[in-house]
């Protein structure tokens, strides 16, 4: 290579090198102004809780939309496999809505199509973010974050109405439809342990064929279950498993008893029931949601069962 | 005033020499490249996965699930193959250019501690007891074999790193006052942040995962354990990239009939990877509620300067490949582009790796733009992107690579040229249209790693939105399969094919170097232990204030199957 063509790739080498230089930093302002001028859509944090104590939680207790204010409201959301609680959230056009996230088991991701909501749901911590909603519609919330063999199936719905909409579904709400537990279960238990009943063998237990069993050693302890959810290591007809069943306790006492009572005979044999079952009622969920175990506590209830 | 700091090998001497070290770096880079045909044979499937076919439950009746083959593909690809072959790059070349002898056992005992560890990992994960994804992020938990096999890989490379460091050593006692020659250079600065790099994913994996997945602890707290992930999680994308770079610096210049025109702008760029590449991780996090923002800001910020030594090297390779297209008669603004050896499979595959990189680094300025993120983050988009940095910038120029460097080491004759110039152009088609097909349906928020093509009836057409996409994928998965046979064919027709005579072997197509800058500069870039100190302390400034608060606030959590 010559002398001249040597230089003349040296001056090219510096204005390249010079041209990189601007460009970062272009980028770096940039940056730098649309923090400034949209940070409330960055996802910060609240605080952090653990995900044993979300049923005595303030915000977690009973996840949901509630109105903080003339045209703000707050929405409480729990990521658990495979769904969100709640699944659907309804909120008004126009306003400013306060989003707090945690998870009640592994990561999960809540990402709001069309929108700049998009964060982890990470257990043991409390995320935030604001967000206003200019335009109505139904907006599709997928997981985003790998939870299990039935991410895919992680889908909600962020419902944004009118005003008047919205105060119509509100006192729609207040007046309690008939709950037919069917529907519950295929709603909240079916995408883990299946419409059948019979779970995934090694990743969700069955409840056909073992919820029987679970009653006749101890009325009370499906009650608690449904509530409070276990962790831990459990045996299920010769099976491991390791999950978790969440806790329900977000469901009303009418919802709970409907799907209890739906859940021990769908798929088994009166007979195996003990003799004098009565239906569970919702009285009896009342009062058992009065005294709340941990995950831990219902492990260890759940060893001192007489199973078969 | 070209400095020849490379040796020149002749052909002849080359045939009878380095027998062992030739034996070892075949059993690194064939060891890698098993791994990625296993891996890349799942890749179809996910591809057509995103274009809503689920071939999974009836032509891989023997994997449990989409998650385990994805498992599986993001192991083998990303962390098995990469490593391997890295090792085979970084070990052979400086000891070549050198002309220093490998300690030989110590080499293999370290090829001997990855491929435990790759049984290990792999055994797990065929096992289904280890579905959790190349990410592994708690409370879902794994296996302790597939997090003992893992950290096992990473303690052989690291073995590997002291190898190469101990092979510049040595050549600087032999040679005082000497500046270390360009291709170990490159090396030895790649194996020290590699060292400072996993620092991590040790911490993470042997603290608290082997631990806790043993039972011996009760519990991890997923964030930290992320943030761990991701303080290796970052630098590793540059521990797959730069033996790419290597090639493209050390080689292509002399295989594109030019030179390469800048030495010591190949060492700067290398020592800003050094200094930038660690303390940049929380990018990968701005979604994370346990981070505080001025602290993702800040690393926002130090990402955009690792741009830069890839602008560098744009524009110093083109400039080196410019001069052989010159020489070999082109003229105008762009005639010398006709006139690189576009016959030469090596040369054309590592090329179009380098123009696949020109979408994979915007890409990648996108996702570490803070703001920008939000958009993207966790959807289709990044495999999208990683496909096209790692899966074509990093594998097309490694295929490359081994149209030589393969014959080199067995004195084998190449399979077959002009399918091996087939290969290239056919990964590099399907990794492009991949890449728009993934990017474009990250966009309508298509989630990454989902088993989209499997939904209930009650969600089917979710996704409906993003159908052209959706068709572009599924294409790119066809393309990609019939690039992946084609790559193989060559590699097993040449390894099993026709013997070279002794005067045939290829040599090392070593480029001659030039220098630009004073050669004091030179020499202060030579210090590599006062720059690994100030790099160490960089990160340090970087990630200690949210990790000690992290340290210090934990809440554990037990672990979790759910799959």
């Amino acid at each position: 290579m010559d002398h001249a063509t040597h230089e003349r790739i040296a001056k090219w080498e510096r204005r390249w090198l010079a041209a990189s230089g601007l460009m970062s930093l272009t980028f770096v302002i940039l940056i730098a102004y649309t923090l400034a001028t949209e940070g409330g859509e960055i996802v910060q944090a609240a605080g952090r809780t653990d995900p044993a104590t979300l049923t005595t939680s303030a915000l977690f207790a009973q996840p949901g939309v509630r109105a903080l204010g003339p045209n703000e409201y707050q929405v409480s959301l729990i990521g658990q496999a495979f769904t969100w609680v709640p699944n659907t959230v309804v909120v008004p056009v126009g306003a400013l809505v306060r989003f707090y996230f945690t998870s009640r088991d592994v990561i999960h991701g809540y990402q709001v199509e069309r929108t700049s909501i998009n964060l982890e749901v990470i257990p043991g911590e409390v995320a935030t973010l604001h967000y206003t909603f200019d335009e109505p519609g139904t907006y599709r919330v997928s997981c985003n974050q790998y939870c299990g063999s039935l991410h895919h199936e992680m889908v909600g719905w962020v419902e944004v109405v009118s005003a008047t909409e919205f105060a119509r579904r509100q006192s729609a709400q207040a007046a309690p439809a008939a709950v037919d537990g069917e529907s519950v279960f295929a709603s909240n238990c079916a995408s883990c342990h299946q419409a059948n009943g019979e779970g995934i063998a090694g990743a969700f237990p069955p409840v056909a064929g073992h919820l029987p069993d679970l009653v006749r050693a101890d009325r009370a302890y499906p009650v608690k279950l449904v509530l409070n959810g276990l962790q831990g290591a459990i045996t299920v007809d010769g099976v491991g498993y390791n999950g978790q069943m969440p806790a329900w306790s977000h469901l009303s006492d009418d919802e709970l008893a409907a799907v209890l009572n739906y859940a021990v005979t769908a798929w088994d044999d009166p007979e195996a029931l003990p003799a004098d079952f009565v239906p569970y009622t919702a009285d009896e969920i009342a009062a058992e949601r009065q005294t709340p175990s941990s995950a831990a506590e219902m492990l260890a209830l759940r060893g001192e069962l007489e199973l078969p | 005033m070209t400095v020849g700091t490379i040796p020149t090998t002749t052909t002849v001497a080359e045939a009878g020499t380095w027998r062992g070290e030739k034996a070892v770096t075949a059993a690194f880079i064939l060891t890698g490249l098993g791994a990625l045909l296993i891996g890349a044979l799942l890749g179809p499937f996910q591809a057509l996965n995103y274009g809503g076919i689920n071939l999974y439950d009836d032509v891989l009746p023997f994997l449990r699930s989409y998650y385990q083959g994805l498992t599986l593909h993001g192991v083998l690809n990303v962390l098995v193959f990469t490593t391997f072959f890295n090792a085979g790059v970084l070990l052979y070349f400086p000891a070549r250019e050198l002309n220093v002898r490998m300690n030989l056992p110590f080499v293999w005992s370290s090829y001997a501690v990855m491929l435990a560890g790759l049984l290990m990992a792999g055994t797990a994960i065929v096992a289904n007891t280890s579905t959790v994804l190349y990410t592994f992020y708690p409370p879902l938990s794994g296996h302790w074999a597939f997090y003992t096999g893992l950290a096992l890989v990473v303690v052989g490379s690291l073995m590997g790193a002291v190898e190469v460091l101990r092979l510049r050593t040595a050549w600087r006692r032999a040679n005082p006052g000497k500046v270390t020659p360009l291709v170990t250079y490159m090396s030895s600065v790649t194996m020290l942040m590699w060292m400072l790099a996993t620092v991590g994913i040790v911490v993470e994996v042997v603290v608290f995962l082997i631990p806790w997945s043993a039972g011996w602890i009760s519990g991890v707290d997923p964030q930290l354990a992320r943030t761990l992930f991701w303080y290796t999680g970052h630098p590793i994308v540059y521990f797959w990239l730069l033996p790419a770079y290597i090639s493209w610096y050390a080689f292509i210049p002399k295989q594109a009939g030019g030179e390469l025109v800048s030495d010591s702008l190949t060492r700067l760029a290398f020592l800003m990877f050094l200094m930038f590449s660690t303390p940049v991780g929380f990018h990968h996090q701005f979604a994370d509620p346990g981070i505080p923002v001025a602290w993702k800001l800040v690393h926002s910020l130090l990402t955009m300067f690792v741009g830069i030594p890839s602008m560098i090297t744009a524009f110093t390779i083109a400039a080196s490949m410019e001069v052989g297209g010159r020489r070999a008669g082109g003229t105008g603004v762009l005639g010398w582009i006709r006139k690189l050896p576009w016959r030469n499979p090596s040369f054309t595959a590592q090329v179009l790796a380098m123009f696949s990189f020109i979408f994979g680094g915007a890409g990648g300025i996108i996702n570490a733009s803070f703001t920008l993120d939000l958009l993207v983050h966790n959807t289709t988009w990044i495999p999208g992107h990683f496909h096209l940095t790692v899966g074509t910038a990093t594998t097309l120029t490694f295929f490359g690579m081994t149209f030589w460097w393969v014959p080199h080491l067995t004195k084998r004759a190449l399979y077959s040229s002009r399918l091996a110039l087939w290969s290239a152009w056919t990964w590099f088609v399907g990794m492009m249209l991949f890449g728009l097909g993934m990017h474009w349906q990250g966009l309508y928020a298509v989630p990454r790693r989902a088993h989209i093509s499997n939904l209930p009836e009650q969600l089917q057409g979710i996704y409906a939105d993003a159908a052209v996409p959706q068709f572009l994928t599924a294409v790119s998965g066809i393309i990609l399969l019939a690039a992946v046979i084609m790559y193989f064919t060559v590699l097993f027709g040449t390894l099993f094919g026709k013997r070279l005579e002794d005067a045939d072997v290829p040599a090392i197509p070593f480029s001659e170097a030039r220098e630009i800058r004073a050669s004091g500069v030179v020499q202060m870039m030579d210090r590599l232990g006062a720059w690994f100190v100030l790099a160490a302390f960089l990160v340090a400034l970087a990630y200690l204030p949210t990790l000690i608060s992290m340290f210090t606030n934990q809440i554990a959590l037990p672990g979790l199957r759910l799959w």
